[in-house]
C-alpha cells in the first residue's frame, strides 16, 4: 500500500509538472530537435570563445571574432575529419569586435573605434595587415558598441553604432544611434538613425536592409525595421546630428515629447519615421533580438525566403515571414528553435546549409547557462507541421501551413484566437501592452490543397500587433502543430472587401485592463507603505541593489523570524528587474513559471500567482527603486530572485531567517 | 551663500559610471590639499652641520648615464646633491624632526649609485640604481632595507615591481610613514609603518610594518620623533622638490552633534530653515545611516567643532547627491551638486583654536546613491574623515585579468588613461623583452611606455567591462602626445595639438605585423606616406623608433616632432633630455635632416624637417628612460 501511495503521489507530481510551462518548453525543444537538430562544436579548453562575429572563408573554414579581440579560424567546423576541429588563431588584440565578414580574401570587422580590414598577405594563416577603413570618435562610455560591416552586393558596407547609456540612451559622440554606409575607400555616408542597440542587421532575399532592435527607452519591445536611406527608426537620441551637412534627414530631437503615444499614429505626420516591420512581443518572442539572417535555400526546410532572427537573452532563434502591403513590408514572427547553450548573438550559413550559431552571455546573461558557445543546427529532412506564413487580407488573414491540415479541425473558427495590442511610444524604458482587444475569428476556410486557411477576422486595427493562437490543430497525418502561436504586425490592412455585416460581432470589451501595474496579482505581497502598527519603524532595513551582469549586489542577508523588515530594492541597472522573496528551494520553479506567463507577463511584471511567492517588488524601471515591508517568516533559507524572463538563473540571493532562539544567543 | 546652489530637476540628473581612481594624496592638486613644506635647497641651512663636505647645492646636474658614479654640477642652488669621496661621505640630517610624515621628492641617481631616505634617521627606503634589473630585492630602489641582528639580516621588503628609471633622469618618490607609538611610560605600543611608497607613479610598498631601525640607522633606539636622514656614504645622488607634511597626534573633535531629516530634496538653505524636520535627534557619529529614508530627503548635521590648533584647515565633501558644509554660518565648500561620489569639493579656511558651530547638509535624490563623506586636513593633521567609513562608498577587491607576453610581441587595443583622461583609440604593445608601449591611433604617436609586465585588462573583460580600460602593469612614462608628423607652412608655424578621428586627416592607415609580430603603424598625411615602427632597444634600455617617409609630391614642408615638454636639453654626449630629464632621446639618425629645438607657447619642441632624397627619408632614434 505504501509503495502504491508513493506511486500515485509521483504520478500526480508528474501531471502537475507537465502542466507547467517548463514542461511545455522542454517538450518543444525535444520536438524541434526532430526537425532541426542542435549539436555542439567543441571548443578547446584554453579558448574563451565569446563570439562577437562569424564568417565563412572561401575555403569553407569558419572565422570567429571574439569579444576578447581574437579571430579564430575553425578548419573543419562540419566535424567531417575529427570530433575536435582545429582552432587556429588568425588575429588578436582587437577591441571588442562584434561582427565578422569575409570578402575577397580579407576579414572585415568593427572594433569599438573603427571599421577594420584584416588581410593575411603572406598566406601563413595569420592576419598581418590591419587597415583602418574608417574610424569614429568615442565618448568612452561602455555602451558604445559598434557592429558590422554588412557587405552589400555593390561592395559598400553598413555599420551601426550603439547609443551610450547614461541612465538613458544618449548619442555622446558623432553618429552614435546611426547606421552608416562606408565604402572600401573610407568614404562615409550617414544612412539612417533612430537606432538604440542595433546589434543585428541583414538583407532579405530582395536585398532590402532590416535591423533588429532591443527593448529600451523609446522602444516598447524587440522588433525588426526595414531601413531606407534617411529613415528614422524611433529612438530620437541620434537626431542631435541631423544638423550635420551630410545628414540624410532633418528631423529634430526637440519635437519629441517624453510620451508620444502610439507610434503608428505619430508616424502619419513624420515622413521619415519608419514604423517597425515586425514586432517581437517582449518575453514571448525573445527579449533581445540579435542577428538577422535570410534563409536563401530550400535545403534548410520549407522556409526559403524567410528571415531568422536570433535572441541573446532567451538563447533562441525566431523566424519571420514578410510581405509587402501598400508597398511597405510587414509580416509575422514565429518561434523556430530554442534551447541553445548560451546567448545567441551570431548566425552563419555553412556550405551544407546547416546553420552555425555563435554565442556569448558575459555581462548580459542568457537562458542558455554557458558563458559562451558554438552550436550548429541541421535540418533533419523532415518537415515540421508549422505555420509557414501569414498574409494579411482586407478582412482577415490567410495562414499557410507547411503541410495539409486536418480539414475538420482547421475549418472550425473556434480553433483560432486572435488578440490585437500595441506598445506605448515614450522615453520610458520598455512599455506595457496597451489597447489589448480580442479580434473574433468568425469563419475559417480551408483551401483545396489543405495548406491554407483563410480566417475572417473582426476588429482588425492597422498599426497593431495581432497575436494568433491556434488550439488543437493537427495535420492531415495527425501531427500536432509544432508552434501554435504567431504575431503579425499589421501596419497596413490591404484594400478590399471588409467583413460581411452578418459576420460582424458586437464589439467585446477589452479583454484586460489596459493600465498595467506590472506588479503581480496579489497586492498583499507588495506592501509599499510602512504598516501603521509599526510604530517603532522597521526592525531592520535591507538595501539591495543591482550589479551589471544580472546580479544583485547583495548575495545574502540575515533577519530574525518575526522581525519587521523594510527591503529597499534599487534598480541601478540599465534593464528592468524585480525582486521576489520566495519559499526555500522554489526560485527556479518560480523563475520558469514567470517565463511561461506569455503576454500576461508584462502586465503582471513577471510575478506569477504562486503560493511560493511570499513578497515582491513591482517590475522596476532602470534607475528606480521600491521599498517593501514584510514580517520575516519562520526560520529557513529563503531565496530572493528577479523573475524578469531569463534573469532568475543568475539574479538570486539568500535571505537567511534565523530563529528567535538563535538570535537571542 | 545659499545662492550658490542651483535648482535642479530629477529628470536631468545623470549618473555616470564612477571613476574609481587610485588617487593618492600626493597626486592631489595644490587647491585640493594644504601645501607641503618645501625644504629649501638654496643652501644647507635646513640641515644639521656636517663636518665633511660631500653635500652641496647646485643649479643643474648632469649624470652621464653610461659613466659609473658620474655627476656633473653647475654651481648654484635649487638642487641638493651628494658627491662623496674617501674622506667626505657623511650622512645628512634635517634640522626638523618628524613623527608621522608624508614626504615627496625627486631624485636623480648616477649610474651604479646608492643612497637612501631614513625616516626619523632610522627606517630606510632604499634608493639605488636598479635600472633594468629583472628581479628586485630589499636592496633595490623602493625597497624597505633589512634590519640586522646576530650577523643576519631580517625583515626588509622588496618593492612590488622594479619601477626605476635610467641613471641621470629625475625620478619621483612619495613616502607615507607612520612613526612608532609609545604609551606614557615610554613603552612602544605600535611599530613604525610605511603606509605607502610610490615610485615613479606605481605603488611599490603598502602597509609595511617594521619592528625597529634599519641596519645602517643613525640611532639604535626608537623615538616618537627624529630627523630625516639622507644617506651620503654610498655614492652620489641629487634631490629636488623635497617637500613634506608632518603630523602630530591631534584631531578635530565634534561635540553636541544633532541631525535633522527633511522629507524632500532641498538645496536652498533658507528654505530648509523654514521647514519642519520629519525626524531629528542626537548622534555621536556623522553618517547618512542615521536616516532610514529611502530617497528624496535632506539630512542636516549640526554641532560644534573643536579646533585644536590655529592654522589653515582644508575641508572636502563628496557624496552621491548635493552636499555642502558651513562653519560658523559661513560657506566653506560644496560638491557642485554632483551625483558622482568621486567628485570632491574643497574649501580652505583659517581657523583659530577654539570651538565653532558647523553644518553639514546632504541631499539624497536617488536611493541607490547614498553616501556622504566629510574630510579635513589641518596643521599637523593628515587628511582624515569626520564621517564614518560606512557613510562613504567602499570599492571591492577583484582578482585581476592580465595579458602576459610570451615568445612574440602582443598587441591589444582598448581604452587607456593618459594624464587623467581616457584615451579611446589606443593600441598597447608588449614585447618579450619586457618593454611595453601604448600608441595613440588618433595622433599616431607614443602615449606611454613601461618596463616589466604588460597589461591589466580586468576593466575590459570582466562582466560588461564598464570602463573598457587597459592598464600598464609597470610604471608608465607618459609622453605628452602631439601628432608626430605635420605639414607646416614654415618652420616656426605652430604644431597642431591634435587631429580628431572623424577629420579623416590620415588616410591609408593601419598597421602591419612583421614576421616576428612587430607592428608597423602606417598612414598617409597630405601626400606623404609614413611608417612608424617601435622595437625594444638593445639591453631593454628603451624603445627604438624608425620612421620611414615616402613622398609623392613634395610641395609642403614636412616636419616630424621628436619630442615636446617643458624643457629639452642637448646633452654633452649628443643625446637629448626631454621635459626636465624625464627621458632621453638618443642615437638620432636622420641622414641629412637636422633637428631644431624651438619654444612654442611655453612648450619646448624637438623638430626635424624631413627632406626627401629620391622621394624617401628615414629617421631613427631611441627613447630611453
Ligand atoms: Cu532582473
Amino acid at each position: 500500500m505504501v509503495t502504491n501511495l508513493k506511486h500515485q503521489h509521483l504520478y500526480f507530481l508528474l501531471l502537475l509538472f507537465c502542466f507547467s510551462p517548463l514542461c511545455a518548453q522542454e517538450d518543444v525543444t525535444a520536438l524541434e530537435n526532430q526537425y532541426y537538430r542542435l549539436s555542439d562544436i567543441p571548443i578547446p579548453e584554453d579558448i574563451v570563445l565569446e563570439v562577437g562575429g562569424m564568417a565563412f572563408t572561401e575555403d569553407d573554414q569558419l572565422g570567429i571574432a571574439t569579444r576578447r579581440g581574437e579571430i579564430w579560424i575553425v578548419d573543419d567546423p562540419y566535424l567531417k575529419k575529427s570530433r575536435q576541429p582545429a582552432f587556429k588563431r588568425f588575429a588578436a588584440g582587437l577591441h571588442e569586435p562584434l561582427w565578422l565578414t569575409y570578402h575577397q580574401g580579407a576579414f572585415y570587422t568593427t572594433q569599438r573605434a573603427e571599421l577594420t580590414k584584416i588581410t593575411d598577405t603572406n598566406q601563413d594563416g595569420k592576419g598581418d595587415l590591419f587597415q583602418t577603413i574608417y574610424s569614429w570618435p568615442l565618448s568612452g562610455n561602455y555602451h558604445e558598441y559598434s557592429y558590422g560591416p554588412l557587405m552589400l552586393p555593390d561592395g559598400d558596407m553598413l555599420v551601426t553604432l550603439n547609443l551610450a547609456w547614461i541612465g538613458e540612451g544618449a548619442s555622446l559622440s558623432k553618429w552614435r544611434g546611426w547606421m552608416l554606409k562606408i565604402n572600401e575607400k573610407g568614404e562615409m555616408k550617414p544612412y539612417a538613425t533612430g537606432l538604440r542597440s542595433p546589434a543585428g542587421f541583414g538583407l532579405n532575399a530582395e536585398g532590402d536592409i532590416f535591423y533588429a532592435e532591443n527593448q529600451g527607452d523609446w522602444i516598447g519591445s524587440g522588433r525588426i525595421t526595414q531601413l531606407d536611406e534617411g529613415d528614422f527608426a524611433g529612438n530620437p537620441s541620434g537626431l542631435i546630428w541631423t544638423n550635420e551637412p551630410n545628414s540624410p534627414l532633418q528631423l529634430k530631437r526637440k519635437i519629441f515629447p517624453d510620451s508620444v503615444g502610439l507610434m503608428h499614429e505619430f508616424a502619419k505626420n513624420i515622413s521619415s519615421l519608419k514604423v517597425p516591420t515586425v514586432w517581437f512581443p517582449h518575453t514571448v518572442m525573445g527579449i533581445s533580438t540579435s542577428e538577422i539572417l535570410s534563409i536563401d535555400t530550400d535545403a534548410f526546410g520549407p522556409f526559403q525566403g524567410q528571415l531568422l532572427v536570433g535572441d541573446q537573452g532567451h538563447s533562441k532563434i525566431m523566424r519571420v515571414f514578410l510581405e509587402k502591403v501598400n508597398d511597405e513590408y510587414q509580416g509575422a514572427c514565429f518561434p523556430f528553435r530554442e534551447g541553445f547553450s548560451s546567448g545567441v548573438l551570431r548566425m552563419a550559413w555553412g556550405s551544407d546549409h546547416s546553420l552555425f550559431v555563435g554565442m556569448t552571455s558575459r555581462g548580459w546573461s542568457s537562458t542558455g547557462p554557458d558563458m559562451y558557445g558554438l552550436q550548429r543546427v541541421q535540418w533533419s529532412g523532415q518537415t515540421p507541421f508549422d505555420m509557414k506564413a501569414i498574409r494579411a487580407l482586407s478582412n482577415g488573414f490567410e495562414v499557410e501551413f507547411t503541410q495539409p491540415v486536418d480539414r475538420e479541425q482547421a475549418s472550425n473558427s473556434q480553433a483560432y484566437q486572435m488578440t490585437g495590442f500595441t506598445y506605448i511610444y515614450h522615453r520610458t524604458y520598455g512599455s506595457p501592452i496597451i489597447n489589448q482587444q480580442s479580434c473574433p475569428v468568425v469563419k475559417a476556410e480551408v483551401s483545396e490543397d489543405g495548406r491554407k486557411v483563410r480566417l475572417y477576422v473582426d476588429g482588425l486595427r492597422a498599426g497593431y500587433i495581432h497575436e494568433l493562437k491556434v488550439n488543437d490543430l493537427h495535420s492531415q497525418n495527425g501531427v500536432p502543430l509544432l508552434h501554435p502561436s504567431a504575431y503579425y504586425t499589421l501596419n497596413n490592412i490591404p484594400e478590399g472587401e471588409g467583413l460581411d455585416h452578418s459576420m460582424m460581432v458586437a464589439q467585446q470589451p477589452a479583454a484586460t485592463e489596459n493600465v498595467a501595474r506590472s506588479c503581480g496579482s496579489d497586492p498583499s505581497k507588495n506592501i509599499t507603505e510602512m504598516p501603521e502598527d509599526w510604530t517603532d519603524g522597521p526592525d531592520v532595513v535591507i538595501n539591495i541593489g543591482t550589479k551589471p551582469g544580472l546580479k544583485f549586489d547583495l548575495e545574502q542577508f540575515e533577519v530574525t523570524e518575526g522581525s519587521k523588515v523594510q527591503l529597499v530594492f534599487n534598480n541601478s541597472d540599465d534593464m528592468l528587474h524585480n525582486l521576489l522573496v520566495v519559499n526555500p528551494g522554489t526560485a527556479e520553479e518560480v523563475g520558469k513559471t514567470a517565463m511561461g506567463l506569455g503576454l500576461e507577463g508584462t502586465q503582471l511584471g513577471y510575478i506569477p500567482d504562486s503560493e511560493d511567492v511570499l513578497y515582491h517588488t513591482c517590475l522596476l524601471q532602470p534607475e528606480s527603486s521600491q521599498d517593501i515591508y514584510f514580517v520575516a517568516p519562520k526560520a529557513g533559507d529563503y531565496t530572493y530572485v528577479c523573475t524578469f524572463p531569463g534573469h532568475y538563473i543568475s539574479m538570486q540571493g539568500t535571505m537567511k531567517v534565523i530563529s528567535r532562539s538563535t538570535a537571542a544567543r | 551663500m545659499p545662492g550658490k546652489f542651483r535648482l535642479f530637476t530629477i529628470g536631468l540628473l545623470i549618473t555616470f559610471a564612477c571613476t574609481q581612481h587610485s588617487e593618492t594624496d600626493e597626486e592631489r592638486l595644490s587647491d585640493d590639499a594644504l601645501p607641503f613644506t618645501t625644504l629649501s635647497f638654496s643652501n644647507l641651512s635646513e640641515f644639521r652641520d656636517v663636518s665633511q663636505n660631500n653635500w652641496k647645492t647646485a643649479s643643474e646636474v648632469y649624470a652621464n648615464r653610461e659613466e659609473e658614479h658620474h655627476l656633473e654640477t653647475h654651481e648654484g642652488n635649487g638642487i641638493l646633491l651628494n658627491q662623496p669621496d674617501d674622506n667626505n661621505q657623511a650622512n645628512l640630517f634635517t634640522e626638523f624632526e618628524h613623527g608621522d610624515i608624508d614626504l615627496t621628492l625627486d631624485f636623480l641617481m648616477p649610474k651604479g649609485s646608492n643612497s637612501g631616505i631614513y625616516l626619523q634617521g632610522r627606517y630606510e627606503v632604499q634608493l639605488f640604481d636598479s635600472w633594468l634589473k629583472d628581479s628586485v630585492t630589499y636592496e633595490d630602489c623602493g625597497g624597505i632595507y633589512q634590519r640586522w641582528n646576530n650577523e643576519r639580516g631580517f625583515e626588509g621588503k622588496a618593492p612590488a615591481i622594479n619601477a626605476s628609471k635610467a641613471p641621470g633622469l629625475w625620478q619621483h618618490l612619495f613616502i607615507r610613514f607612520k612613526a612608532p607609538k609609545f604609551d606614557e611610560s615610554g613603552k612602544k605600543i605600535a611599530n613604525a609603518r610605511f603606509q605607502e611608497v610610490i615610485l615613479n607613479g606605481k605603488v611599490v610598498q603598502r602597509e609595511v610594518e617594521i619592528s625597529g631601525p634599519t641596519r645602517a640607522a643613525a640611532f639604535e633606539d626608537e623615538k616618537p620623533v627624529g630627523p630625516l636622514m639622507i644617506q651620503g656614504d654610498h655614492g652620489p645622488v641629487a634631490f629636488k622638490n623635497m617637500k613634506y607634511k608632518t603630523y602630530k597626534d591631534q584631531a578635530l573633535s565634534l561635540e553636541n552633534v544633532t541631525y535633522q531629516i527633511y522629507k524632500g530634496a532641498y538645496t536652498n538653505t533658507d528654505t530648509l530653515e523654514s521647514l519642519q524636520p520629519i525626524q531629528s535627534g542626537e548622534t555621536d557619529t556623522l553618517s547618512y545611516l542615521v536616516s532610514k529614508e529611502n530617497a528624496l530627503y535632506t539630512l542636516v548635521f549640526k554641532g560644534e567643532m573643536v579646533v585644536p590648533e590655529s592654522g589653515d584647515y582644508l575641508f572636502s565633501v563628496q557624496s552621491g547627491g548635493p552636499s555642502w558644509f558651513h562653519i560658523d554660518n559661513e560657506y566653506i565648500t560644496d560638491n557642485d551638486a554632483s551625483n558622482n561620489y568621486d567628485h570632491h569639493g574643497y574649501g580652505k579656511r583659517q581657523l583659530e583654536a577654539g570651538q565653532y558651530p558647523f553644518t553639514l547638509t546632504y541631499v539624497n535624490l536617488v536611493p541607490w546613491n547614498k553616501s556622504v563623506t566629510l574630510s579635513y586636513e589641518g596643521p599637523g593633521i593628515p587628511l582624515s574623515p569626520l564621517t564614518t567609513q560606512s557613510s562613504g562608498v567602499i570599492i571591492p577587491n577583484i582578482e585581476p585579468i592580465t595579458i602576459k607576453v610570451a615568445e612574440e610581441p602582443v598587441l591589444q587595443r582598448g581604452f587607456m588613461i593618459h594624464h587623467d583622461v581616457t584615451k579611446t583609440h589606443v593600441a598597447a604593445i608588449g614585447f618579450p623583452e619586457k618593454i611595453n608601449y601604448a600608441y595613440d591611433l588618433k595622433n599616431y604617436n607614443l602615449l606611454s611606455a613601461w618596463r616589466g609586465e604588460f597589461l591589466n585588462v580586468t576593466e575590459m573583460w570582466l562582466d560588461r567591462g564598464e570602463r573598457q580600460l587597459e592598464e600598464p602593469l609597470g610604471a608608465p612614462l607618459e609622453i605628452s602626445i602631439l601628432p608626430t608628423v605635420a605639414l607646416l607652412s614654415r618652420q616656426n608655424a605652430a604644431w597642431p595639438d591634435s587631429v580628431t578621428a572623424d577629420d579623416q586627416v590620415y588616410r591609408n592607415r593601419g598597421y602591419r605585423l612583421t614576421d616576428s609580430n612587430i607592428p608597423a603603424f602606417f598612414y598617409t598625411i597630405g601626400d606623404v606616406e609614413v611608417e612608424d615602427t617601435w622595437q625594444p632597444s638593445p639591453n631593454q634600455e628603451g624603445l627604438v623608433r624608425k620612421l620611414n617617409f615616402t613622398f609623392h609630391q613634395s610641395e609642403n614642408e614636412v616636419y616630424c616632432l621628436l619630442a615636446s615638454g617643458s624643457h629639452i636639453e642637448a646633452l654633452p654626449n649628443g643625446s637629448y633630455a626631454v621635459d626636465d630629464k624625464r627621458y632621453y632621446i638618443e642615437d638620432l639618425q636622420g641622414e641629412n635632416n637636422q633637428p631644431v629645438i624651438r619654444n612654442e607657447r611655453g612648450r619646448a619642441e624637438l623638430l626635424i624637417p624631413i627632406l626627401p632624397q629620391n622621394n624617401q627619408s628615414q629617421i631613427q632614434y631611441s627613447i630611453i628612460w
